[in-house]
C-alpha cells in the first residue's frame, strides 16, 4: 500500500500551487487560510472547466476544440485534485506526531523544527530518546494545511531539510541523516 | 432482511468492544550500568497530556505495566523512568503495525548517572574507596557516623509475591528499626544507646554474596548490611512469608571480625503496621546490632583507652550477655568480644 499512498503525493500539485500563491499574498501582508485559498482556486479551476467545455461544443475547428478540451481537462484534474486532499483529509486524518530517527549526530544536541508551507517554524514539540536515536515532534494539524517539511541541525552539521510526504504525515517513520564536520559521517 | 443487518450490527459491536478494551503489556527493565534499579518509578505520558504513573520496577529492575491501544493519530507513547537522584530517563515506545499497541523497549531503560554524591571526585570514583560501588549506584548515602544498617532488596517467592516483595522491601527498614529499638529499650543497666538507622539500597544482593556484600558495606561506612530472600506460604488459613536474613556486621576490631549472621522469621504478609510485624520477628535481630555497635566502638577506641569508656561497653556486653541462653548463635561472639574488652582492661 505504501507506494500507492506515495504515489497519491502527485495530486497534491494544486494545494502546492495554491500555497505558492499563499506565500506570495502573504509577503504583501495578505495572509490566507489554507482552506479559503483552496477554496477560491477550486472555484476558478470550476469556472474554467465549465467555460472551457462549455466553449468547445460550439468551436468548429478541430485543433481549437482539442485545445480548448485540454485545458478544460486540466482544470477539472486541479479541482478534482483539492477535492481529493479535503476528502483525504476528512477521511484519513493526518497524525499527531510525526516519528524521525536522527543518524550522524548525538540526537541531545540536534535541532529539530518542523516548518510550515513557507518554511516558517510551525509550534512544535519534540521528544527525544537519545538511546535509540528516535524523535517524535508533537504538533497539532489545521485542516488542508500540513506541515511542509522538518528543519535538522546539530553543532558543526549543516541543516538538513526533510519534505514530509502524505504517507509520512500519516504516520510513516523516516529517517534524517546528517553529515557533519569533523566526525567523518 | 433485519435479522442479518441485527447479526451484523451485533459482530460490529463485538468488534467495536474488543479494540477498546484491549490491554497492551509492555515490559521493560531499569539499569544503571549494569545494576538493575529497584523502585524505580514507570509513568506513561501520551502527547501532550499528563503523565500517569503505571507501578514501579522490582528488586530486578524489571517492570511489566498495561497501557491503551495507542489512537489512530497517535504514533508514539512516552516512558517515563523516574528515580530520586537521577535525571528523568525519556524512551519513546513507537506503535505496532497491526495492534496499535505500543512496542516494549528493546533494550534496558538506562539510567544516568545523576549527580555525583559527596565525596566523589570528577572521573567518577568514590573517595571513600576508588573503583567500587558508588553511593549513585546503590541509592544509599554514605553513613556519616557509621551507625546506619543497610538493607538490600528480598527476593520473594510464590504466587502473589510481586505485591508482598513490593511491601516487604518498603517496610522491612521500618520493621527491622523496631525490632531493634525493642530490643534495646529491654536491655537492662544500659541507659543510652545510640540512634540506628535502618536504610534500603537499591542493589540486590543474594545472602550467598558475602564479598560483595562487605565492599556495599564499606563503601557506605555502613554498621551492617542484609540481605536475604522469602517464601509465601499458607498457615492456619492465613499466608504468611518465611523470610531468611542475613546480617553482616561491618565493624572489626584487630583481627577480630563480626562473621554473617544467618536469622529466621516467619511474619504475616498482610499490610500491617511494621511495628505490629517487628512484634513476631526475633531479637536476634537487636542483638547483632549491639554486638556490631560493640565492635564499632572498640575499633574507634585511641591507643591508650579511657577505662570509663571500656566500663560502659562492658557493662553493655554483660547486659547482652544476660538475654542469651547457652544455645544462642551469638554467644561465642560476645564471649569473645567481652574478652578483648578484659584485655584492654588489664592491659598496659
Amino acid at each position: 500500500m505504501e507506494p500507492l499512498k506515495d504515489s497519491l503525493d502527485i495530486l497534491g500539485w494544486p494545494t502546492q500551487a495554491v500555497n505558492a500563491l499563499r506565500a506570495a499574498l502573504s509577503d504583501v501582508n495578505i495572509p490566507l487560510p489554507a482552506w479559503f485559498a483552496q477554496a477560491v482556486v477550486l472555484a476558478g479551476f470550476a469556472l474554467v472547466a465549465w467555460y472551457f467545455f462549455h466553449w468547445a461544443r460550439g468551436e468548429d475547428k478541430k485543433l481549437v476544440r482539442m485545445g480548448q478540451l485540454l485545458v478544460g481537462i486540466a482544470a477539472t484534474i486541479g479541482a478534482a485534485a483539492i477535492l481529493f486532499s479535503w476528502g483525504d483529509g476528512l477521511m484519513n486524518q493526518p497524525s499527531r506526531q510525526l516519528v524521525g530517527a536522527l543518524q550522524g549526530a548525538p540526537l541531545d544536541a540536534a535541532q529539530i523544527d518542523l516548518l510550515d508551507y513557507k518554511g516558517d517554524l510551525l509550534g512544535s514539540a519534540v521528544d527525544k530518546d537519545p538511546q535509540t536515536g528516535t524523535f517524535v515532534i508533537n504538533y497539532d494539524p489545521e485542516f488542508a494545511d500540513p506541515p511542509s517539511a522538518v528543519a535538522v541541525s546539530a553543532p558543526n552539521c549543516p541543516e538538513r531539510r526533510l519534505k514530509l510526504h502524505r504517507a509520512q504525515l500519516q504516520g510513516a517513520r523516516f529517517s534524517v541523516i546528517l553529515t557533519c564536520a569533523g566526525t567523518g559521517s | 432482511m433485519r435479522p442479518l443487518w441485527a447479526v451484523a450490527a451485533a459482530v460490529l459491536l463485538l468488534l467495536a468492544a474488543g479494540r477498546a478494551s484491549a490491554a497492551c503489556p509492555v515490559t521493560g527493565e531499569v539499569k544503571l550500568g549494569d545494576l538493575p534499579i529497584a523502585d524505580a518509578d514507570i509513568a506513561t505520558v501520551l502527547g501532550g497530556a499528563d503523565p500517569v504513573s503505571r507501578g514501579h520496577s522490582g528488586a530486578d529492575g524489571r517492570f511489566a505495566i498495561t497501557v491503551d491501544p495507542l489512537p489512530r493519530d497517535m504514533q508514539v507513547l512516552k516512558l517515563v523512568v523516574t528515580k530520586p537522584g537521577h535525571a528523568p530517563v525519556l524512551r519513546l515506545l513507537l506503535k505496532a503495525a497491526g495492534s496499535g499497541c505500543p512496542l516494549s523497549p528493546q533494550e534496558p531503560v538506562a539510567l544516568d548517572p545523576g549527580l555525583p554524591p559527596a565525596g566523589t571526585t570528577a572521573s567518577g570514583g568514590t573517595t571513600a574507596t576508588g573503583a567500587g560501588d558508588t553511593e549513585t549506584k546503590l541509592c544509599a548515602k554514605r553513613s556519616s557516623l557509621g551507625l546506619t544498617v543497610f538493607i538490600a532488596p528480598y527476593r520473594i517467592y510464590g504466587g502473589g509475591a510481586d505485591q508482598a516483595a513490593e511491601r516487604l522491601n518498603r517496610d522491612l527498614p521500618e520493621i527491622v528499626h523496631h525490632r531493634i529499638l525493642a530490643f534495646e529499650s529491654s536491655l537492662a543497666g544500659v541507659t543510652s544507646f545510640p540512634d540506628v538507622s535502618v536504610e534500603t539500597i537499591c542493589l540486590p544482593l543474594t545472602a550467598a554474596q558475602g564479598e560483595r556484600a562487605q565492599e556495599v558495606g564499606h563503601n557506605l561506612n555502613a554498621l551492617g548490611v542484609i540481605a536475604g530472600e522469602g517464601e509465601l506460604r499458607d498457615s492456619q488459613g492465613k499466608t504468611v512469608i518465611d523470610l531468611v536474613s542475613v546480617f553482616r556486621a561491618m565493624p572489626a576490631y584487630k583481627s577480630y571480625a563480626g562473621v554473617p549472621l544467618s536469622i529466621e522469621d516467619t511474619i504475616p504478609s498482610d499490610s500491617l503496621r511494621p511495628s505490629r510485624i517487628a512484634e513476631q520477628m526475633r531479637d536476634i535481630w537487636g542483638k547483632q546490632i549491639v554486638l556490631a555497635y560493640a565492635l564499632q566502638q572498640l575499633a574507634s577506641l585511641p591507643a591508650t583507652p579511657d577505662q570509663a569508656e571500656i566500663g560502659k561497653l562492658t557493662a553493655l556486653m554483660v547486659s547482652l550477655r544476660k538475654t542469651m541462653t547457652a544455645d544462642d548463635p551469638l554467644l561465642g561472639q560476645v564471649e569473645q568480644v567481652q574478652a578483648l574488652l578484659s584485655d584492654l582492661k588489664t592491659g598496659p
